[in-house]
């Protein structure tokens, strides 16, 4: 299966400003992939990039191997997109809406009828003007506009934004139906438990650079995990064991924090514990690291981007190409 | 093969339908108005003006002859209540069909489907020459029913009268032509609308300026209104000429929007 979407070296700048900055990734087919980055990071620029909304300043892409420049009709006609903050002609119903926007589509809404469903868009809600729905209510008909002629690629920008826990969850359902059929989405976001929740591989974006790519697990998989350990007799000696740091015992009781594999870890524990929590790494952790600006650790982040590049070809965490150590706080955006 | 949507020409007009309609309601009856303001008041309206009431400047304004069926019909046509509601849908609807859409957002939804920006210029602007169209037709409508209905009908000449319809189209087609290229180059409407009201009214200040005092004719070239002259069409002298600058005149706005449109980068609505 070819990739998706290909991005190579991709660049958006105004005069000084560099919104995207040679930004490299793939989505493969069939995957859900989220691109992470918080508000001005460059996400909504790279996704009008790929819709032909914006001219590239250098790089390039394909869409379902169409070039994003040359071919952007021909990828228009087989993606579907749902606008981060979508508006809806007011002055219509939402069923008549839907209609226009399917005509427009030149492809059937064959989806149409299952994602109201699971979004409880019923034949009643539907028949209103839009004028009418809240917030929540046009996030539902924009995600039904969007994947409502099965696209090949949906392009998803801030998917759940308006959406109630219930009918978020109702989303991800749609979500892994559309994936189960063989379809590809892509989806920016910076709700980061959605991103865990739903997606198979991530790429992190920072001031229009990228930052990481790879897979969630393999992420979480490279952070840091709190553990406590309570213990009978002398304290396990973990000084120097691998991937322990942050170290504290006091009377019976270990806290520690604990990355990558835990082999050496349990090894070095043996028998003596009474009790152990380890608590599972989670995607927030990465993100914060990557994200904390000029007081973040340096050295925490080369070493995440060294075990990234170190898992590269092995279905891991891999950086952008622009991942470099300049990268760190230049205020490209 | 042209670049155009139909299910985007359907949408417009589904969205604009009850705007025409009202629109050559209104033309048609203030049309209908003219020949029967001629055919009921004419005579003495003559007789006031011959007593020399009137400023030399303002009765050029009404032409040689305001008060011969022609004359009234000419004058209607380019009053300024007649060209308003001759260019409330060229001019107000054209620029807001792309600036309008951009500013609510609701272009990107509309970009995201397999429509150029080439097809949406293409298709908006035929639906501008439609809309002028059905105005222009409204008016003929109302002119010719206002006249029979009168008994006047005869002297008005079905060729001068088709050649002023082909004008007036031409005329609402270039200034539509001009505001949807103005409203495909700006991201807020504010700009455009400013740029389409204050056009029109320079146009047409122009163009009377230059009527009533001869030092300022030279002007007049300067601005579309001069190229729709009715009154002299009505009469019998009808300038080809006309439809070739108005024709070049839409040409050249339209060939400016095809060029800068697709060009322009769409940054995400802020």
């Amino acid at each position: 299966m070819i990739n998706a979407i290909e991005v190579d070296g991709l660049a958006k700048h105004y005069g000084p400003v560099r919104a995207l900055d040679g930004v490299s990734l793939e989505v493969r087919g069939g995957e859900i992939f989220g691109f992470l980055g918080p508000n001005g990071a460059g996400k909504s620029t790279l996704i009008r990039l790929l819709l032909g909304f914006l001219h590239p300043t250098a790089g390039g892409a394909t869409v379902l191997g169409l070039d994003i420049v040359r071919n952007s009709v021909d990828i228009r006609r087989r993606i579907g997109y749902l606008p981060g903050g979508i508006a809806l002609d007011d002055g219509l119903t939402g069923r008549r809406h839907l209609d226009d926007l399917a005509a427009l589509s030149g492809r059937p809404p064959v989806r149409r009828a299952a994602v109201c469903e699971a979004l409880e868009l019923s034949d009643r809600v539907l028949g209103r003007r839009i004028r009418d729905y809240s917030r929540g209510m046009r996030q539902k008909l924009g995600i039904v506009q969007a994947l409502q002629h099965d696209p090949e690629l949906a392009i998803l920008d801030e998917p759940s934004e308006g959406l109630d826990p219930l009918m978020q969850r109702a989303f991800y359902t749609v979500l892994d139906d559309v994936r189960a059929a063989g379809r590809t989405v892509f989806l920016s976001s910076h709700v980061l438990s959605e991103v865990e929740r739903v997606c198979d591989r991530v790429a992190i974006v920072r001031a229009g650079r990228l930052v990481l790519t790879g897979d969630v697990a393999a992420l979480r998989a490279q952070h840091r995990r709190r553990v406590e350990l309570r213990f009978d007799g002398p304290a396990p000696d973990l000084a120097g064991v691998e991937g322990v740091s942050d170290l504290r015992i006091q009377d019976g009781f270990l806290a520690c924090a604990l990355t990558g594999d835990p082999r050496a870890f349990l090894a070095a524990v043996g028998s003596r514990a009474t009790d152990l929590t380890i608590e599972p790494a989670r995607l927030e952790d990465a993100f914060l690291e990557l994200y904390a600006g000029e007081e973040a650790d340096e050295a925490g982040l080369a070493g995440a981007r060294h075990a990234a590049a170190s898992d590269e070809g092995a279905g891991g965490a891999s950086p952008g190409p622009a991942a470099g150590s300049a990268d760190r706080g230049d205020g490209g955006r | 093969m042209v670049p155009f949507s139909v299910p985007l020409f359907l949408r417009t007009w589904r969205a604009q339908r009850l705007r025409v309609l009202l629109v050559a309601v209104a033309l048609g009856i203030w049309a209908f108005l003219m020949p029967v303001i001629y055919a009921t008041f004419g005579r003495q309206l003559a007789l006031v003006l011959d007593t020399g009431i009137v400023p030399d400047a303002f009765l050029r304004l009404l032409g040689p002859d305001p008060f011969s069926l022609a004359g009234a019909v000419a004058l209607g046509w380019v009053h300024p209540i007649g060209i308003g509601l001759f260019v409330v849908l060229p001019v107000g609807v054209g620029v807001t069909m792309i600036a309008g859409e951009r500013q609510r957002g609701t272009l990107e939804v509309l970009l995201a489907r397999p429509v150029s920006r080439r097809a949406l210029f293409l298709t908006h602007l035929a639906s501008l020459a439609l809309f002028a169209a059905v105005a222009v037709g409204a008016a003929v409508v109302g002119t010719l029913a206002g006249a029979t209905r009168y008994g006047v009908g005869a002297d008005l000449d079905p060729a001068d009268l088709a050649f002023l319809a082909l004008n007036t189209w031409l005329f609402l087609l270039a200034l539509g032509a001009v505001a949807l290229a103005v409203s495909a180059s700006f991201d807020r409407l504010a700009v455009p609308v400013g740029v389409a009201i204050g056009g029109l009214l320079l146009g047409y200040l122009l163009e009377i300026l230059g009527t009533m005092w001869p030092d300022a004719a030279w002007l007049q070239p300067y601005t579309p209104f001069h190229y729709l002259d009715p009154l002299r069409v009505l009469g019998g002298r009808p300038v080809p000429g006309d439809l070739l600058v108005l024709a070049a005149l839409a040409v050249a706005a339209a060939a400016f929007g095809l060029w800068r449109f697709p060009r322009r980068d769409l940054a995400a609505p802020s």
